[in-house]
């Protein structure tokens, strides 16, 4: 896919060089104190500079002047953020209003491809995409907010396990869920060889209710963990309160619900942002249902030849809007609006005590709950996998679909090769999650900071194919060679997609823990004589050492089966294991792709368990109870 | 390198200077302007409001925050200024964090003993002499716990024992007993003043609580809104405020409405007070006798009550608390104006009349000014009854 073709045509007269060079030579000031004796204290410009001075004893002149201007550190980060992400979608975007600068059309300023996605089977599958997306932010925020009370707020069975399944739930892929279905109720499929009634199942998961149902089921991780985190905050101060006062358990629902609000608008605008970019059940199961869908349009005005990159960026435009949107507005409605509930004198929320029969339908719940978001495809997969001849007949059961897979040219490079992608890419997402969490959450934030904030927030919202798109039209302008940036088709450009699309989410999930090390900590070590690195080494990064461990796994993992960024920026010959899996089913190879789907997950699992293992094995002792004290 | 000594070695006390010293965050002055200089082994206390600059300041000492402009120097050495800033660890200096700000993944004896890694010591050393100093501390025996392991007042000791334990020359406090309970104060108050001194150290501490500033300075600087508006010995600030602001932040009974200011012998002035009759009366006038509108602040101790009909102020009981060793009155004044714990052995009836007695020397001539929209923090200093002094009363009206 990644041989996309842009005319050559006259050098794009816009998109002029970015002048990152004005962030060299960082800190200026430089923090030795060598030779710093020699500016003195002695000049004769103090008192013309008018200042009072109070003295307790003797009177030292001092020779005032203007501190040396600080170039910040965080235009290193921009830089960075601005290559990464700004420059190469921001071309891409603007093509769709302004073609001619880059070669696309005559053009100066048009709407043309606005009003060409608007109809048609664009407007079809926007509108598709819209409507999918509301129906799943509601369904995922209903059952993801009674799974997280059910699970913090309760004595339900399990209250353990089910956070795990919410994790790797959350690291699933959508495109394997929606094949996990697939391999289940589709004609020949595991259920109808299992001699187990299929048609009625297919008829609805062929089609939008499946579709809800997979992206729903999804979206749940990001409404549970959104709610359990504000129920964890939710002590039971306000509760006692309100039935102190008199309120009855409905009044006091009344009163507790809308100190919730802000975590359910979170929630809702994630999963509808997620829904709207989502691209793995847009690519399988909506396509192979006619469902279509915005990013698979998207995808497929790019996939053709010659490339229609006006439409897919007139998409792009609508998807990004669509994304933004409800997550603007959540963040202003909570904006000047303290619903915060978190002190040091909120105490642990109260788990209700259910009776017997109670606790075992809410157990009952929740079990479901995860059996069909999570078991049900993973059954699918499993169980498709070691069936002989899966999908084009056969009897009985066999692990030669495994066998293939494992002799099918080139699967043990391309998982090999995701490995080592998805190990980069997980270092530099951490690094730069790392100092922009820190940006961010800086006791005295600019207007970098804020800005960042922003382009974070936009960057939640940029669907992974709208991005890659991005990459495929800027990078290989003409433009881009004559800088010497030739990432066009290669490696670093696969990189830089999975780091960008797994930065904004890292971001968050490194403010929060971020945010709990008070500054101090740091400050008491560089005033006990210690450098800014020995500093961080010994003192910041044990107390946020399990977050670093968990966000890196968390961006391998999401990167290590990536499907619509890897789909799109591949270099030729150089197939991640998501593409070649793709690859295989879309070949109908059926048998040796889901073995391969299987192989791929349970490799996944493996690399999560072993580096959480060595992390408990080999972290020192006072590291780990920072763990096991915040749960960081 | 000043702070690579050798083992054993003590640092000499630092003199501090700041000089003309100004920072802003975005649009608003943190510092402006601010100058002082203080000498080797004093302990200078900053007070202020929360807001005034004191915690900047201190953390430009120390080189957590750039300063903006003018410059700083630590024993002669300028550590901060134009082009210059010397990272905070090669400031040779220690400081006591508000947030104790304890490593939680290290143990006690390591929070310690991190702070001698720049004296380059063997780790047995450093952890004999971290030991020691948690003996001095009270906490020899929890050297093995975690900080979580322990109280607050536990931890501020370990976080009061990592500064000390280097022997530096400067040791800074941002407020270090703001969040304990008030006896736990009170101990640490008295190990702070002990220990800090025995160090020979010159410390730099800044606090809101003006009875923790009394209590402890041997000096004491006032901020307000990014200023240094006093500095002086705590008697000084005490008796003589040089503004409204000084007087109300180190505390005041109440205020009243003064005219016709006359300046008298022996920095005293003679004004009429409003609803006081046309009687003059004696107050301490510091700053001379301003222009303008002026008021009478009135520290706790320079009010007594009589009974009716006598001194210079009717007044009636708002309320009265029991404190102890007697009684805190408030009283309300004719016009409105309210004078609060003003202290006496006896016990005055809510509702009943009093008459007020003023002493000039717990009594303020300054400018009158506004009081703040927010009331300020500070709390009275105990109404200890001034030592009897024959009441000056120019009398001339009725």
């Amino acid at each position: 896919m990644a041989l996309l073709d842009i005319p050559p045509g006259r050098p794009a007269a816009a998109a002029p060089p970015d002048r990152w060079s004005d962030g060299a030579g960082l800190d200026g000031a430089g923090l030795d104190g060598a030779g710093l004796d020699g500016a003195g204290l002695d000049g004769a410009g103090l008192d013309g500079a008018g200042s009072r001075r109070w003295s307790v004893g003797a009177s030292v002149a001092g020779h005032v002047g203007r501190a040396v201007r600080r170039v910040p550190p965080s235009i290193a980060v921009w830089a960075v953020v601005g290559l990464v992400v700004l420059v190469p979608v921001g071309a891409f975007l603007v093509q769709a209003i302004s073609p001619r600068p880059f070669s696309q059309g005559s053009a100066w300023l048009t709407l043309a491809n606005l009003r060409a996605v608007l109809g048609g089977h664009t407007a079809h599958a926007f509108a598709d995409s819209l409507w999918v997306a509301t129906a799943t932010a509601l369904a995922a925020l209903t059952l993801g907010t009674a799974l997280a009370f059910l699970v913090h707020r309760t004595d339900v069975l399990g209250r353990r396990v089910w956070p795990i399944a919410v994790w790797a739930l959350l690291l699933m892929p959508t495109y394997l869920m929606a094949d996990g279905w697939e391999y289940l109720v589709q004609p020949g499929g595991v259920l109808q060889r299992l001699g187990l009634p299929h048609a009625a199942m297919y008829h609805m998961m062929f089609g939008p209710v499946g579709v809800v149902l997979v992206l729903t089921m999804s979206g749940v991780p990001f409404a549970y963990l959104t709610m359990a985190s504000a129920l964890a905050g939710l002590g039971p101060e306000l509760e006692d309160a309100a039935r102190a006062h008199g309120a009855g358990r409905l009044a006091t629902v009344r009163v507790v619900l809308p100190v919730l609000a802000p975590a359910m608008l979170a929630a809702s605008a994630i999963v509808f942002a997620e829904s709207m970019s989502d691209f793995g059940v847009a690519a399988t199961l909506a396509f192979q249902s006619h469902f279509p869908m915005a990013t698979y349009g998207l995808f497929a005005a790019i996939d053709t030849n010659p490339a229609n990159f006006g439409q897919a960026a007139a998409l792009g435009w609508l998807l990004v809007a669509s994304a933004a949107i409800p997550i603007y507005l959540q963040t202003r409605a909570m904006r000047g609006r303290s619903y915060a509930v978190l002190s040091g004198r909120t105490r642990a929320p109260s788990v209700r005590r259910l009776g017997a029969p109670v606790r075992v339908a809410a157990t009952a719940v929740v079990a479901v709950s995860f059996v069909v978001a999570l078991g049900v495809p993973l059954f699918g997969a499993v169980v498709a996998s070691l069936l002989r001849g899966f999908a084009a007949g056969g009897h009985g059961w066999s692990i030669a679909s495994y066998r293939q897979a494992l002799a099918a040219p080139g699967f043990l490079g391309s998982l090999v090769l995701s490995n080592q992608l998805a190990a980069v890419a997980a270092c530099i997402t951490v690094v730069l999650g790392v100092l922009l969490a820190r940006m961010l959450g800086s006791r005295h934030r600019g207007r970098t900071a804020r800005a960042a904030d922003l382009l974070l927030l936009g960057s939640m919202a940029l669907p992974g194919v709208v991005l890659a798109a991005g990459y495929i039209f800027a990078f290989n302008l003409p433009i881009a060679s004559r800088l010497g940036i030739d990432l066009y088709e290669t490696l670093p450009l696969l990189v830089m997609g999975y780091v960008a699309t797994s930065l904004p989410s890292q971001v968050r999930l490194f403010a929060g823990p971020m945010a709990q090390v008070q500054e101090s900590v740091l400050e008491a070590a560089r005033v006990h004589g210690h450098g800014p690195l020995r500093s961080w080494g010994r003192t910041f990064a044990p107390l946020v050492s399990r977050t670093l461990v968990w966000a890196w796994l968390f961006t391998f993992a999401k990167t290590l089966l990536e499907l619509p960024v890897s789909q799109i920026l591949y270099p030729p010959g150089r197939q991640p294991i998501s593409v070649a899996i793709g690859n295989l089913l879309g070949n109908q190879h059926y048998a040796t792709g889901t073995a391969m789907t299987v192989v791929g997950v349970g490799e996944m699992f493996v690399v999560i368990a072993a580096v959480l293992l060595g992390f408990r094995l080999l972290a020192p002792r006072g590291w780990q109870r920072i763990g096991a004290v915040r749960g960081a | 390198m000043p702070d690579r000594q050798p083992a054993g070695a003590r640092f000499l006390p630092q003199t501090v200077d700041v000089v003309a010293v100004s920072k802003r965050f975005g649009s608003a002055a943190a510092l402006d302007d601010i100058g002082l200089h203080v000498d080797p082994g004093t302990f200078l206390v900053l007070l202020g409001p929360s807001g005034s600059g004191k915690t900047t300041l201190v953390r430009c000492i120390a080189g957590i925050e750039h300063v903006g402009s003018g410059a700083i120097a630590i024993g002669g050495r300028t550590v901060a200024g134009p082009k210059v800033h010397v990272a905070p660890e090669h400031r040779a200096l220690a400081m006591v964090f508000q947030d104790y700000a304890l490593w939680p993944h290290m143990t006690v004896r390591r929070n310690v003993a991190f702070a001698l890694r720049r004296l380059a010591l063997a780790r047995a050393e450093a952890d004999r002499r971290a030991d020691t100093m948690l003996e001095r501390v009270g906490l020899g025996r929890l050297g093995h716990r975690y900080p979580n392991e322990l109280s607050g007042g536990e931890q501020q000791r370990v976080a009061l024992a990592r500064a000390l334990v280097a022997g530096l020359g400067l040791l800074l406090f941002d407020e270090p007993l703001s969040n304990l309970d008030a006896d736990l104060r009170e101990q640490l108050r008295l190990e702070i003043a002990t220990l800090t001194r025995e160090s020979g150290a010159t410390s730099i501490y800044i606090t809101h609580d003006q009875s923790e500033a009394f209590a402890l300075a041997d000096q004491i600087g006032v901020l307000r809104e990014g200023r240094l508006v006093q500095i002086g010995t705590p008697e000084a600030i005490y008796r003589d405020p040089r503004s409204s602001f000084v007087a109300r932040f180190t505390g005041v009974a109440g205020e009243l409405v003064a005219s016709d200011p006359r300046l008298e012998a022996h920095g005293r002035a003679s004004v009429v007070l409003a609803h006081g009759g046309m009687r003059r009366v004696e107050v301490a006038a510091p700053a001379g006798v301003p222009g303008g509108q002026v008021a009478v602040y009135i520290r706790p101790s320079g009010a007594r009550l009589q009974p009716p009909g006598t001194g210079h102020l009717a007044a009636t009981v708002r309320d009265v608390a029991f404190c102890g060793r007697g009684y805190e009155h408030a009283v309300d004044l004719p016009g409105g104006s309210r004078l609060t714990r003003l202290f006496d052995e006896r016990r005055f009836a809510r509702g009943s009349n009093v008459g007020i007695v003023l002493d000039p020397r717990g009594c303020v001539l300054l400018p009158a000014e506004p009081l703040p929209a927010e009331p300020l923090p500070a709390e009275p200093l105990p109404a200890e009854p001034l030592p009897a002094e024959p009441l000056v009363v120019t009398g001339r009206g009725a």
